[in-house]
């Protein structure tokens, strides 16, 4: 598959040299997926789906522009490419559109990252979407309205060409199940919840059973669910949901947010961002991980670095033509593997001491302004007062200022997520303005 | 570089991309061999060009194309989908048997010879992209530029993006339908960041912007549009300098016409789609023909509005289209049906089947969704509310379908007090339940709007263009976020 790639990738490269670009950055892409749902013991959806594309950074006299394909004959490409430059030649110049320098670039080469599971290729979909319903069906025995399972499984391969010589590859497998159930709650609504596992390796999913026990404790928790007045207290945000709040970070940390003045974090470098127990990290290099990759969008390689250290802000997310723009040396554009590092205590310890708080394992909708670091998000979850749950809470919202959500986190607990890649545990914040009745 | 209206008769476009009718008969006979109900096949070339003036030049620009062919093949309730991007016999067919192992018994069905059904056309262009270069592209972008910044001298910076795409679909069923659409779609956007004075005389920055699209050509960008899209992506970003946040809690929320839509988007549409009720888990589910709503309330999904974002001339399984009454005067009509849902109810499809692209299956979804105007004069809806907010423009929502939970995102409005409009409030999350929303609308305004800016509705991991527009209303009370 990967000569396939590269050599597709190296034609569309040497078509546009030949028709006048100055330097080429090309990608290619190959992959096969299978997803399979099963509702109420029927298949309900089986797809098979394969892909290939292709997409080419062109430099045509100091003049840029991005392109795209999923018709890779030579000839369709030869046309394509034709009319991409001379669209290009139309652009207003920007000089510090080049490639990288040479010696700025990686090797390329992922394979040390475990990313493939070579040994699990033949899949009984069927039968895996089959146990995954049984098991989570037979863990909620009452006020179950549908229950869906769901599996998939894919593989892909990329290649990124460049015209000064950088060649990197990445290859990987995914493999998941989940499920999701409706309960029917005595008001008429059928609130819903659902859980899932993936991993690189299939040995690494989560058990059925477990997820089972997972999505019914889930689907028992919705059911009574009501708004409590509004209140100032703590937030235990649920490992696999952090990433909503750690998101209102990463968007801001952008080299064109920061370069076009719409960003919060613009004049927070080197500055207190958060609570000094915070501390935030991003590492490409974690094995099986899902974000995980040897070389950035430049050809960069890529290695682990600190974003905030004990609350102050470490690093912007700076590629290389931001970089130029900024004038600073690029960091890498995006990120890999987010890492919170984990804390002592369990979710439960941490509940259990909490005067008042609310237990959210759900956002609904919410935005945050990347320009001033104001946001608002619905959320649901549990109440806890005295350390005791006092029941589910739904259609509230938390709102306010980042630098005050973070300034007031507390700890981490010691459950990081593995199923996806912002690898953070539970986070416990304090003093969080939640809206209600 | 876009994808042209066909020329030819409907199919000929895909016949000289060797899809003949022989093709499309063999493909379907494979697609039906296993003993599947029934088929579609759904064959789609789309081309997009953009180009982006940011840092005071037009310094970037993409093109992005794709083709191929989506089959799906249906045995009762089950669905099985593969799609080909190539479109030699061999390809399509090997798709084809894939979608086809869906159905379990030997029993194929017979294929008819295809025979083109003509559509109407809700949105004829009167100027093409094809022939508008990018130099020219060039001079529109910085000429709104130019008159953003001139707008305001808070204007610190702006962005602006122009992007057209168009697309050809052709569909083809075993009973011989073949329908052919050409859509094309046109959207711009600008982008500002600001500087001033903020509520306490401090100086801050803020960051926002408009967009607007329609299914139209270059006569899109008329002198109105143009100075819709430069004046409201300059003053709702200035706007948002002496923006204060709002008090969190429950209270009454007067929606401004227009863009509040997104109510209806996502407090009522996305649990009218068909499927939702089909597997019985929308909140809808057990509610045809009852009153679920104030009986000033009528909703309708329309995808026949002319030159609409949302509208479409067939939808992606070759139904015809319609506007669709949803809820009439509070009580429950209809659902918004594909074809799976309606041969579930034994009812019509009502046009709503539609997908992103031929990578996907098609899915019940919304086109336009519009509230018909009721008799309140605007003005006197927000003097009737004593503490409340009046909320303007949003940028995006969320909803649980079952649990009937949906949220939407106020990025500019109003406090209310004492029946005035006061301080300007920004960025904040309203939250509530769709029926018991639906039930504290108790005033409808007279003055429907339908919103230009450009919605795009995800469900599902798909993403399709839609549109929405409403009166004046007044919800008695919903949760907003805010603080203390």
């Amino acid at each position: 598959m990967i000569d396939g790639l590269r050599d597709t990738a190296e034609m569309m490269v040497g078509i546009a040299q030949k028709l006048g670009a100055s330097e080429a950055t090309a990608w290619t892409s190959e992959g096969t997926w299978t997803d399979v749902k099963q509702r109420d013991g029927n298949i309900e959806k089986w797809q098979d789906s394969q892909s290939k594309s292709g997409s080419i950074a062109l430099f045509v006299d100091e003049r840029f522009s991005v392109h795209s394909t999923n018709d890779l004959r030579k000839d369709a490409l030869e046309q394509f490419l034709s009319r991409a430059i001379d669209a290009t030649r139309h652009l207003e110049p920007d000089p510090l559109r080049s490639l990288p320098d040479p010696s700025m670039m990686g090797s390329g080469d992922g394979s040390g990252l475990d990313l493939i599971d070579a040994s699990s290729t033949k899949i009984d979909h069927r039968t895996w979407v089959d146990t995954v319903q049984r098991a989570t069906t037979a863990a909620i025995p009452k006020n179950l309205r549908s229950a869906e399972g769901f599996v998939w499984s894919g593989s892909s391969s990329s290649m990124m060409v460049t015209s000064n010589g950088f060649e990197g590859h990445h290859s990987t497998t995914e493999f998941g199940h989940g499920a999701e159930v409706s309960m029917e709650d005595v008001d008429g609504k059928l609130p819903e919840a659902y859980d899932y596992t993936v991993a690189r390796h299939h040995c690494d999913l989560m058990s059925i059973e477990d997820l089972a026990a997972q999505v019914a404790e889930r689907g028992a928790r919705q059911l009574g669910s009501k708004a409590v007045a509004s209140k100032r207290g703590a937030m235990l945000v649920e490992n696999r949901v952090a990433s909503r709040i750690l998101g209102t970070l990463i968007g801001p940390m952008g080299g064109s947010s920061i370069y076009e003045q719409r960003s919060c974090l613009a004049d927070k470098l080197g500055k207190q961002i958060a609570s000094s127990a915070f501390n935030l990290f991003d590492d490409p290099h974690i094995s099986r991980g899902m974000g995980s990759g040897t070389y950035d969008g430049d050809g960069r390689p890529t290695s682990k670095r600190t974003l905030v250290q004990d609350g102050q802000l470490t690093q912007w997310l700076i590629n290389v033509y931001y970089g130029r723009k900024l004038e600073r040396d690029p960091t890498s554009g995006g990120t890999s593997n987010l890492v919170v590092p984990v804390g002592s205590r369990s979710t439960d310890q941490i509940l259990s001491s909490l005067d008042w708080g609310i237990h959210v394992d759900g956002f609904l909708g919410g935005n945050s302004n990347p320009a001033t670091g104001r946001y608002s998000f619905g959320i649901r979850g549990t109440l806890y007062e005295n350390g005791k749950a006092l029941g589910s809470v739904s259609e509230m919202n938390i709102s306010g200022s980042i630098f005050d959500l973070l300034g007031g986190f507390v700890e981490a607990a010691d459950d990081p997520w593995m199923n996806g890649s912002c690898r953070s545990p539970s986070l416990l914040f304090d003093a969080v303005q939640f809206s209600g009745q | 570089m876009s994808v042209k209206r066909p020329a030819g008769s409907a199919g000929t476009y895909f016949e000289t991309l060797g899809v003949t009718a022989e093709v499309l008969h063999s493909v379907m006979t494979e697609a039906l061999s296993r003993g599947g109900d029934n088929c579609d096949l759904y064959f789609e070339h789309s081309s997009s060009t953009s180009i982006l003036l940011t840092d005071g030049k037009v310094n970037q620009a993409s093109t992005h194309v794709s083709l191929g062919m989506g089959v799906r093949v249906r045995a009762g309730d089950q669905v099985g989908y593969a799609y080909s991007e190539h479109l030699d016999a061999n390809a399509l067919r090997n798709a084809a048997r894939t979608a086809a192992g869906i159905a379990q018994s030997a029993a194929p069905q017979k294929v008819a010879a295809p025979v083109a059904i003509p559509l109407p056309n809700h949105y004829p262009v009167a100027h093409s992209w094809d022939d508008v270069n990018i130099g020219e592209r060039v001079k529109m972008v910085r000429d709104w530029e130019q008159a953003a910044f001139a707008r305001d001298e808070r204007v610190q910076r702006v962005e602006v993006s122009l992007s057209d795409a168009a697309k050809v679909v052709m569909i083809v069923r075993p009973d011989g339908r073949l329908v052919e659409d050409w859509r094309p779609m046109t959207q711009a956007s600008i982008r500002c960041t600001v500087e001033g004075p903020g509520p306490d005389g401090a100086v801050i920055r803020e960051s926002s912007g408009f967009n607007i699209a329609g299914r139209a050509g270059l006569e899109y960008f008329n002198e109105h549009r143009v100075e819709l899209l430069i004046s409201e992506a300059v003053d709702r970003t200035t706007f948002l300098l002496g923006a204060i946040s709002p008090k969190p809690g429950e209270m009454p929320v007067v929606l401004a016409a227009g863009p509040s839509a997104i109510l209806l988007h996502e407090a009522i549409g996305h649990g009218m789609e068909a499927d939702f009720n089909r597997k019985r888990i929308s909140i809808y589910a057990d509610k045809m023909d009852k009153v679920i709503a104030n009986e000033r309330v009528t909703i309708v999904d329309d995808g026949t509005l002319l030159g609409a974002r949302g509208s479409i001339n067939v939808d992606d399984e070759g139904n015809h289209t319609e506007r669709t009454v949803l809820v009439e005067n509070g009580v429950l009509r209809s659902y918004m049906h594909d074809e799976l849902s309606a041969n579930h109810y034994g009812l019509k499809p009502t046009g709503s089947g539609r997908r992103q692209s031929f990578r996907h299956a098609p899915m019940p979804r919304m086109r336009s969704t519009i509230m018909e105007p009721g008799p309140h004069d605007p003005a006197e809806i927000i003097e009737s509310v004593e503490n409340g907010i009046y909320c303007v423009t949003f940028s995006n929502g969320a909803v649980h379908i079952g649990g009937g939970d949906f949220s939407f995102y106020m990025k500019t409005g109003f406090l209310i007090e004492n029946g005035k409009l006061g301080a300007p409030i920004k960025d904040v999350n309203i939250i509530g339940n769709g029926p018991e929303a639906l039930s504290r609308i108790d005033m409808v305004g007279n003055d429907l709007a339908v919103d230009e800016g450009g919605w795009t509705c995800g469900k599902d991991g798909q993403s399709v263009p839609v549109s929405q527009g409403m009166p004046t209303v007044r919800v008695s009370s919903l949760v907003v976020g805010g603080e203390q």
